[in-house]
């Protein structure tokens, strides 16, 4: 659905934004994009929706050439920018059917835009002034203005940025919707890495323009992962910090948030692991401990990303 | 030119931009000047040709005035508030979003023109310079609102901030007005025959000078006609050549 071969952008300054970009999104993904700021993911956005001509490479939007094709592109595809402006005096409604018009050479569509107000929650706003909007119910009209061309894909630049923690639940749940019930491509470039785990199927991570890593979440769990690692929480943390420290194939033992986290080494194998874990309650138990809480810890978006970048600014990766 | 896009820029020129206000402002004006003009000609310190002239100097420079305010604020308001990045997604390509913007502001300028009228027929009325007087108004003011709009729309879509854009607009205006009041020697010297040849303001002084005063047919006035017609043609390649530049904040 979108695909970049070699994409590079070197704005007039001479500074490269994206160098040698390879991306490439199914149809029905969630493709989180992810990097640091400053890392060049405004301007993919830009070239991918051909705002930007890139310096080199080419981007294809559903097998067509952005290059050449802007027009066609842009009925193809949604844009919710970074810095997302309003003209404040319209209506929810007026706002949508003005875009809706320059979309469809003056038409309206009455039906579909008030389907469109209800799908993002803001029916019972349509006349209302855009200027009364909070920041959440900003961005979900600009989730709605992005879906008034009936796009194949949609490009969020931070959706949630700066919304509070039901807002920006509000932002996941509609785009997974919009994801799940219109059979939606989503691309999305987010700082909140929750956002991204919760609702991305695909990630690609970018530092200084350059790719990273991409794939799965869960191919870059395995990756990732340096040994299984659980959280436990005992009766009392700090003498069964002592006791496992004292464990073979134990690598490292922290405190984290009123819990445990152990890390084993690397390279065990499910035996191996299982053997641990059977050592590490027979030594708490022993000892007079209570176990209250034992989970397994996955690799969370959040460690991915700053094993990655760290990785790279070592040069390891 | 898009149609939505002219309907959005003339309700947001007329309730956000304050047009209505500008409007009434000039009405104001207009009615002032026609009171003191009143005034002054049972005073017989003005002749009806000379208070004739005066008023519709002041329409034309109002007009220019809140038209070149308008154009100059027109996309660098949008790149300011952040809503120009959704309006080059859509499938409207750079110049049509241009003349939009352009037709957008020219039609306020339109209706101020139009403001004028009831103000010019009662200054003008028992002179029978009536029609001659709304020729000028209309021919003059048309042609150099066509040519400063595009100038300002051009400045809007090259500048980066409104302020700048709307001085920057006003300059020219100034500048170009300028030549326009030389007296005396200046106006005589080879210099001053020359920009008060090409001067679009000048030739619209002298234009009205010429058809009010000497009641010459615009015919035989081509000497003033041809400069505005290429002052106006230059206005509008000005806006096409810009709106290939339209881009967004910090692009440039």
């Amino acid at each position: 659905m979108i695909q970049t071969k070699h994409l590079e952008k070197t704005y007039r300054n001479g500074f490269r934004a994206v160098k040698d970009l390879s991306l490439h999104v199914e149809k029905g993904d969630i493709f989180g994009f992810l990097g640091p700021n400053g890392a060049g993911k405004t301007t993919t956005i830009r070239m991918l929706d051909g705002l930007l001509t890139p310096t080199r490479g080419k981007v294809l939007i559903g097998g067509m050439e952005v290059d050449g094709h802007a027009s066609e592109i842009r009925r193809m595809i949604g844009v919710v920018p970074e810095s997302h402006g309003y003209y404040y005096w319209m209506t929810a409604k007026e706002y949508l059917q003005y875009f809706y018009a320059l979309f469809n050479h003056g038409g309206s569509d009455e039906k579909y835009l008030r389907a469109l107000l209800a799908k993002v929650g803001l029916a019972d706003k349509a006349d209302v002034p855009v200027g009364q909007f909070s920041r959440g119910m900003k961005q979900r009209l600009g989730i709605a203005k992005a879906l008034v061309n009936r796009p194949q894909i949609i490009f969020l630049d931070e959706p949630t940025l700066g919304l509070d923690p039901r807002g920006q639940r509000e932002i996941q749940q509609l785009l997974f919707d919009i994801n799940k019930s219109d059979g939606i491509t989503i691309f999305i470039t987010s700082h909140m890495l929750k956002d991204i785990e919760v609702l991305c199927n695909k990630v690609c991570i970018i530092k200084d323009g350059s790719l990273v890593e991409q794939g799965s979440i869960r191919e870059l769990q395995e990756k990732y992962r340096d040994g299984y690692s659980m959280l436990l929480q005992t009766s009392d943390n700090e003498a069964a910090e002592g006791l496992i420290r004292k464990l073979k194939k134990v690598a490292r033992v922290a405190g984290e948030d009123g819990q445990l986290l152990i890390e084993c080494e690397s390279g065990l194998s499910d035996d191996e692991v299982l053997s641990v874990k059977h050592e590490l309650v027979t030594a708490i138990l022993s000892n007079g401990l209570d176990i209250r809480e034992m989970t397994h810890k996955t690799l969370s978006m959040e460690d991915i990303f700053f094993k990655v970048t760290d990785a790279e600014k070592e040069g390891i990766a | 030119m898009n149609q939505s896009m002219v309907k959005k820029e003339l309700r947001e020129s007329l309730y956000e931009s304050k047009g209505l206000w500008m409007i009434a402002a000039v009405s104001v004006i207009l009615t002032a000047l026609c009171v003191l003009a009143t005034t002054i000609r049972e005073a017989s310190a003005f002749s009806q040709t000379d208070v004739l002239q005066y008023a519709i100097k002041a329409v034309l420079f109002l007009t220019l005035m809140v038209c070149m305010v308008l154009g100059a604020s027109s996309f660098v308001a949008e790149r300011e508030e952040n809503t120009l990045e959704s309006l080059l997604l859509t499938p409207i390509s750079k110049l049509q979003l241009t003349l939009s913007k352009y037709v957008g502001s020219l039609l306020i300028g339109f209706v101020l023109l139009l403001v004028s009228v009831p103000y010019i027929l009662a200054i003008s009325a028992g002179s029978g310079l009536t029609a001659s007087a709304l020729f000028i108004t209309f021919f003059c003011g048309l042609l150099t609102l066509l040519a400063f709009t595009g100038i300002a729309v051009m400045l809007s879509v090259l500048l980066e901030s409104t302020k700048a854009s709307i001085l920057t607009s006003v300059l020219i205006l100034l500048v170009l007005t300028f030549p326009a009041f030389l007296k005396g020697t200046l106006k005589l010297s080879a210099v001053g025959r020359f920009f008060l040849s090409i001067d679009p303001i000048a030739c619209c002084f002298n234009l009205m000078e010429k058809m009010l005063v000497d009641q010459v047919s615009v015919f035989s006035l081509m000497q003033y006609v041809l400069p505005l017609l290429v002052f106006a043609a230059i206005g509008i390649a000005l806006l096409v050549w810009g709106s290939g530049k339209v881009s967004l904040k910090g692009e440039k």
